[in-house]
């Protein structure tokens, strides 16, 4: 990875998404209390969990310093299922 | 050698061979989860009262706490990978141990979590719900376990005779598993446990 970086500077990258993912995961909570709809409350959910995959995904498994053909075995699969998701959930099947 | 390689089309992907298989194997584990998350919404829009009452007896806090757990084991695993990267051979056993820590740890939260279910009657087979829900947090927990194994022995390697640097590929390989295990959790908590 960005091997122009020292040991310091990337172990702080990671500190600064891991306290961002524990930020999302606890507004993700906080959100449950507050009643914005069914489906309002089901679209807040799944963009926070998005949110934090795309953290992980870029920062932690090194996609944003990779090789960006990488990216297509991460993004191909989850455009299909996230299409899978929002077609059942809209179909109401 | 070289007349052979030369009458062989190859490639070259500008890619560890290994860390892109871990990766085709990743694009593959999406699928296979993706059918737990679709059988989920069909079983759920099928079944809403039981669903809505499922999700109302999960423990939430335990499963935050949870989440918690997994998140730090895997900033734990890519400061571990960075570390072996740069050299840093203590580190790198430090940062898998206490990464190894927190696989255990969220095994036993999950395993308080199914003890307190069985012992209020709920099984697999009581419902719908609990169905979906033992065979999702299940899979995930095998997934976990299968995690921990080379991790476990990734330490024992290099406890004996240290871990060689140039191996640092397959420490970044079991570390992008490991991340997708974290990434199936961030996905799973939602849906079992905040959709009600």
């Amino acid at each position: 990875m960005a091997s122009g970086l020292s040991f310091e500077e990337i172990q702080k990258s990671y500190l600064k998404v891991f306290f961002a993912l524990l930020v999302l995961t606890a507004l993700t909570v906080a959100v449950t209390t507050v009643h914005f709809g069914d489906t309002a409350n089901i679209v807040v959910g799944v963009v926070i969990a998005l949110l934090k995959a795309g953290l992980v995904a870029y920062i932690f498994m090194h996609l944003k310093f990779d090789n960006r053909k990488l990216r297509y075995f991460i993004t191909v699969p989850m455009f299909f299922f996230v299409t899978l998701v929002f077609t059942l959930t809209m179909l109401g099947l | 050698m070289s007349t052979l390689a030369a009458t062989h089309s190859r490639f070259t992907t500008g890619i560890n061979h290994g860390k892109l298989g871990m990766w085709v194997f990743l694009a593959s584990e999406i699928m296979f989860f993706s059918g737990f998350f679709g059988a989920f919404i069909v079983l759920r829009n099928l079944n809403l009262d039981v669903f809505t009452a499922g999700a109302h007896q999960l423990d939430k806090v335990v499963a935050t706490i949870n989440t918690a757990v997994l998140i730090t084991s895997s900033l734990t695993m890519a400061l571990s990978h960075l570390a072996l990267e740069r050299g840093h051979q203590e580190k790198f056993r430090l940062f898998l141990f206490i990464t190894i820590l927190c696989a255990f740890g969220f095994l036993g939260i999950k395993s308080y979590e199914y003890a307190a279910k069985f012992s209020h009657d709920i099984y697999p087979w009581t419902n719908t719900f609990f169905a979906t829900y033992f065979t999702m947090t299940g899979f995930h927990a095998l997934h976990v376990i299968g995690g921990l194994i080379p991790m476990i022995w990734m330490l024992g390697k290099s406890m004996v005779k240290g871990y060689p640097v140039e191996m640092h590929h397959r420490v970044e390989a079991l570390g992008l598993y490991w991340h997708f295990v974290d990434l199936v959790w961030i996905f799973l908590f939602p849906t079992l446990y905040l959709i009600f």
